[in-house]
């Protein structure tokens, strides 16, 4: 059972120009058609370069941009129709970790305030309906009481003491803040967190502490994160399966440990190797595809295949004029769950297609 | 202890050349505990230091603990303390009553004849032998009224219009950016008219008196107050903390009020201080133009000079006084204004 | 390897702010490298641990005042030697570029925003080299292209804006090596770079580095990159460096506990699924002046008392004192060092899973503040 799934997603910013009056001159197709579903107690990894739309997609599902089309099926409501006030209410199940963990603090809250906010606005606490002192200040004493008893906890579940209650959002180190971020979120009980590069700015060492964190969060409460970054180790440290996008689509999803051994996708291949690897022997051995010039405008994507521009495999045919479905490959009886979008997958893997040296700006086998 | 062995071993051994126990006392579970232990409190002495300042200290007390440190900050706050205490007692603080021609004999201005400073008339006698310390005194008390209520009429509306039109603009959505265009459409029409110019249409519209000054003045500063606070939450309307009070699901007006406001609000109190020296100088200057309080009961900084201009080659005093206390005063709500930006500014920061 | 004259020797390097009393940041503290021709050093570390300090003090791009610059950094220039923290401010002005130049991580504030790339290439060329008219256009072109900008011709008329990050860090490479420099720092170079252009970037520096016999200094806080670019490394922790090796037994038999946790921390792609990492606890806040031992003491998980008795010093691998003998580091003595009195063995990398009190790893950081 999926507890989200997205059908052809699509989300365009329009860019607008004019002195008096705006007009429309174009859009900016950050997202563009994404289909996919996260199974519930399950992280799904996004990864993909800057501008590939990763980050535009997380908001989308929360609605904090607008959906230009498609659906947003949570557990089985799609809240891409739902009107303002109902995706209020809705956003206490779905929550979201930010990237700048000062930033996403507001610095003149104390860090009591930043968490009871959120069960505030929901009117999450207290005795249940009907029970306990009916209105009236008793009630809501007792309704402060059970609010600050669930802060606390979820203060203590990231790591954190109650002392930090009264403090304010500069007091705390970079892996401080963002396990505040983290209990914001848990405070609200969700059923699905987003994590939009959760450990980016944050110091090496305590990258680790964090997706450790994260992955001990999921382990006690189910969760299912839906992690969005752009660092492919991390994405697959944390993911049971990792969808890469590139321009705005969807070109590759499986399993961590497919992916990774069995990459289809040439983008997927060529961001494989770009990623370091903190050891000499494998760096000095590995084969590394150096993709030619940079991301195209998603403003004015390519035709066809979004990656014929850089594709070391690219065919004559095809592949600038049609666009490659997501579609699933190799074992379909052994779950089938690898799909990828490209016309030439299965003849690249088996070797039947050479990469194209030229388009390569080189690919440099390992000196060895 | 669960490190391995193998670095146990070693850290024993080592330990125990430095202490008295025997270096072989593995077995023996009290000395290790002591020892661990001993290292842990050795640790936390070390870092012990840094444990105080524990407590919530917030944004406004940083820039507090900042300013106290600055000889700026000082340097204004002094000025303007002595300014506001003056204005505020200045009717105990004048030994005589600013009309009162006590000295009319003395006091001869078509024969160029003045009298300066001397034991009971600290600063002279004025045109009309009136005590000109005691007018000083009372024209404090009207231009702290002037330049107070002219920046509360300032600050007011133009935090109304600039907070709504950037709230609008902020959480509006497709409409709230037509309201917030409207809106600064306006504001930029009021911004093309000088200041004084605007001053003066108003005062000209309604005649010279106190509250024809403290309103021109104050809508004369809609404008600055209003596209700042917009701006201010304009700025603050894209970073994360208001997405992720979104992402919470907090309801637009509190975000609005809790998260982007605060925030945006220190440029704007930063600049009502600044204001309040160009509310007194403007202020001044309407008077000096004669649209100010013609009632010589309540003598203003503004018309005594205005007053005093025509004796300028012969008694230059006259003049000098309320100008020196226009400039004095000013510079220090400018003072005091540039060191609470500089405070307030993470940039600046340590 | 080191047995001609290093390039330049870097000797207890020490930069400290503020001046005055308990005030003072010693942001580096004795800090000793060399570069070698056709050599990469890197200089890694998380943030506050001075390398970007180290860089700057090289390039005498310090503040005048507020900061006092200690030990010696002598560099091989034409006609002898030079020290490069006691230059004059003009004879640096002159070396920069012509000698040594640095990179940055952040290209577009390092390029004037309303000058074209041409004009800022070829006004090195002119200040450095000499070069004037077409002969520096066409100099400029070939830059761009040697480090792998298409179309140079047209690239160098437009405004850095009109680049994309890649492009702009290549254009920046470009302006470094204009003048055939002995000596280059990079300074996270492709940190603010996506992982495909970080590759070509650091390819293209690979090569400037075995075609030219450029020196060079990389910084970085990515061991990643560190495993695949540089020659000699060394590891700093609040100013000091805490291990340094060449790379193979760096990777192989870390014995400093920071640089076993830096390696434990890093999610490895070719990691077999589901392998927890190992982080450090604590954050960088938590250390104590090394002064009185070793910084690191807090967050480490092997720290006895004697780490807490003064400062421990640089010592060769196996030399310490105590027990010899282990992981098979005899050999490599002279070139690894670390600074530790209770360093971790092969062994203990392995099994290191298990952190004194894993669950307590918040709560230690937080007690700090």
């Amino acid at each position: 059972m999926s507890l989200l799934r997205i059908n052809d997603l699509k989300v365009h910013f329009p860019i607008r120009r004019g002195v008096l009056f705006d007009r429309t001159v174009g859009h900016v197709r950050a997202v563009d058609g994404v289909s996919l579903q996260i199974r519930k107690g399950q992280t799904y990894g996004l990864v993909g370069e800057s501008g590939c739309g990763k980050t535009t997609l997380g908001r989308a599902v929360l609605r904090l941009v607008d959906i230009t089309e498609g659906e947003v099926l949570f557990d089985g409501r799609d809240l891409a129709g739902l009107d303002g006030e109902s995706m209020r209410r809705e956003r206490k199940n779905l929550q979201m970790v930010f990237q700048d963990p000062l930033g996403s603090l507001n610095p003149r809250q104390n860090i009591g305030s930043i968490l009871l906010e959120g069960l505030q606005t929901h009117g999450i606490g207290g005795p249940a309906e009907g029970e306990g002192p009916p209105e009236g200040r008793k009630r809501r004493a007792l309704v402060l009481e059970d609010q600050r008893r669930r802060v606390v906890e979820a203060l203590e579940r990231v790591g954190l003491s109650a002392k930090a209650l009264t403090r304010y959002p500069h007091e705390f180190s970079g892996g401080q803040r963002q396990r505040i971020g983290i209990a914001r979120a848990l405070v609200l009980e969700p059923d699905l967190i987003i994590c939009d590069e959760p450990v980016s700015a944050l110091d090496v060492s305590i990258q680790a502490q964090v997706l450790n964190l994260l992955e001990k969060l999921q382990g006690e409460l189910g969760l299912t994160y839906l992690v969005i970054a752009h660092d492919l180790a991390v994405v697959r440290h944390v993911s049971d399966v990792v969808g890469v996008m590139y321009l705005g689509g969807l070109v590759e999803e499986a399993s961590g440990d497919d992916l990774y051994e069995t990459p289809m996708h040439p983008y997927t291949r060529s961001l494989m190797s770009a990623v370091p690897v903190p050891d000499p022997r494998v760096e000095d051995t590995r084969e590394r595809i150096l993709l030619a010039g940079d991301l195209p405008s998603p403003a004015d994507p390519p035709t066809g295949c979004r990656f014929h521009t850089r594709c070391p495999w690219r065919q004559e045919e095809r592949c600038d004029t049609e666009r490659p479905e997501l579609r699933p490959v190799g074992d379909a009886a052994g779950g089938g769950t690898h799909r990828v979008a490209c016309h030439y997958a299965e003849q690249i893997l088996s070797g039947e297609i050479r990469p194209n040296e030229e388009m390569a700006e080189r690919i440099v086998h390992g000196a060895g | 202890m669960p490190t391995t062995p193998s670095s146990q071993n070693r850290s024993e051994s080592r330990e125990g050349t430095k202490a008295p126990e025997p270096a072989d006392s593995r077995d023996g579970h009290t000395p290790l505990l002591g020892r661990r232990a001993a290292k842990v409190d050795r640790l936390a002495e070390l870092m012990g230091r840094r444990e105080e300042g524990g407590h919530g200290a917030g944004v406004w007390r940083t820039a507090f603990d900042r300013m106290r440190r600055s000889p700026m900050a000082i340097t204004g706050a002094v000025i303007v303390a002595v300014f506001v205490v003056v204005a505020l007692f200045s009717p105990v603080i004048a030994p005589y009553e600013p009309v009162a021609q006590t000295w009319g004999d003395e006091v001869f201005p078509n024969r160029s004849v003045f009298v300066g400073p001397r034991a009971e008339n600290w600063l002279g006698l004025d045109n009309l032998g009136r005590d000109q310390f005691s007018r000083m005194v009372i024209g404090a008390r009207q231009t702290l009224l002037v330049g107070v209520v002219a920046t509360l009429v300032g600050f007011g509306v133009g935090a109304l219009l600039g907070g709504a039109a950037g709230a609008a603009a902020v959480l509006g959505g497709r409409w709230g950016r037509q309201v917030d265009n409207l809106v600064m459409r306006v504001i930029d029409m009021m911004l093309a008219l000088p200041t004084l110019l605007l001053a003066v249409t108003v005062a000209a519209l309604v005649g010279p008196s106190l509250t024809t000054v403290m309103i021109a003045v104050g809508v004369a500063q809609v404008p600055i107050f209003a596209r700042l606070l917009r701006g201010a939450m304009l700025s603050q309307g894209s970073r994360d903390y208001v997405l992720a009070a979104r992402a919470l699901g907090v309801r637009k007006h509190r975000i609005a009020l809790v998260h982007i406001l605060p925030n945006s609000l220190g440029p704007v109190i930063v600049q009502s201080t600044l204001t309040l020296a160009t509310a007194i100088i403007d202020a001044a200057a309407l008077s000096y133009l004669g649209l100010g309080n013609p009632d010589p009961a309540f003598p203003e900084w503004g018309t005594m000079l205005a007053d005093a201009q025509r004796f300028l080659s012969s008694a230059p005093q006259l003049a000098v006084y309320p100008a020196l206390a226009i400039i004095v005063t000013a510079l220090g709500f400018t003072l005091l204004g540039e060191a609470m930006r500089e405070a307030l500014d993470p940039k600046l920061r340590k | 390897m080191s047995s001609s004259t290093p390039l330049l020797a870097v000797d207890e390097l020490s930069v400290v702010f503020g001046g005055h009393g308990s005030d003072e940041v010693r942001a580096v503290d004795g800090v000793s490298f060399t570069l070698e021709e056709g050599r990469v050093t890197g200089l890694v570390g998380e943030s506050g641990c001075g390398k970007s300090v180290t860089s700057l003090a090289l390039m005498g791009l310090l503040p005048d005042r507020g900061v006092r610059v200690g030990g010696s950094a002598v560099m091989q220039v034409p006609g002898g030697t030079a020290d490069l923290l006691k230059l004059s401010q003009r004879r640096m002005r002159d070396l920069r570029g012509s000698q040594m130049a640095m990179i940055f991580q952040d290209p577009l504030s390092s390029l004037n925003p309303v000058v074209p790339i041409g004009r800022q290439v070829t006004e090195i060329l002119r200040r450095h080299r000499g070069m004037r008219g077409s002969a520096a256009a066409k100099e400029a072109a070939e830059l761009l292209d040697r480090v792998g900008i298409p179309d140079p011709e047209r690239r160098l008329r437009e405004y850095p804006h009109q680049l994309s990050g890649g492009m702009r860090q290549r254009a920046l490479i470009a302006m470094a090596v204009a003048c055939r420099p002995r000596v280059m720092i990079a300074d996270e170079p492709t940190t603010a770079l996506d992982v495909t252009i970080q590759a070509q970037i650091l390819e293209l520096l690979k090569n400037l580095v075995t075609e030219e016999g450029t020196a060079l200094l990389m910084i970085t806080h990515d061991l990643g990159v560190v495993a695949g670019l540089c020659d000699d490394i060394n590891v700093l922790y609040a100013g000091r460096a805490v291990e340094k090796a060449p790379r193979a037994p760096l990777f192989a038999q870390p014995t400093h506990p920071y640089t076993v946790g830096l390696l434990g921390s890093i999610p490895r792609l070719d990691a077999p699924r589901g392998e927890p990492l190992t982080p450090i606890r604590g954050s960088i806040n938590d250390n104590i002046a090394w002064t009185r031992g070793c910084a690191f003491a807090p967050r480490c998980d092997h720290y006895t008392m004697e780490c807490l008795q003064g400062p421990p010093d640089l010592v060769a691998v196996g030399a310490a004192a105590g027990v010899e003998g282990g992981g098979g580091s005899t050999g490599a003595a002279a070139e690894h060092v670390h600074r530790c009195v209770n360093p971790v063995r092969g062994a203990d990398t392995a099994d290191r899973s298990a952190p004194e009190s894993p669950a307590a790893v918040g709560e230690d950081e937080e007690a700090q503040g």
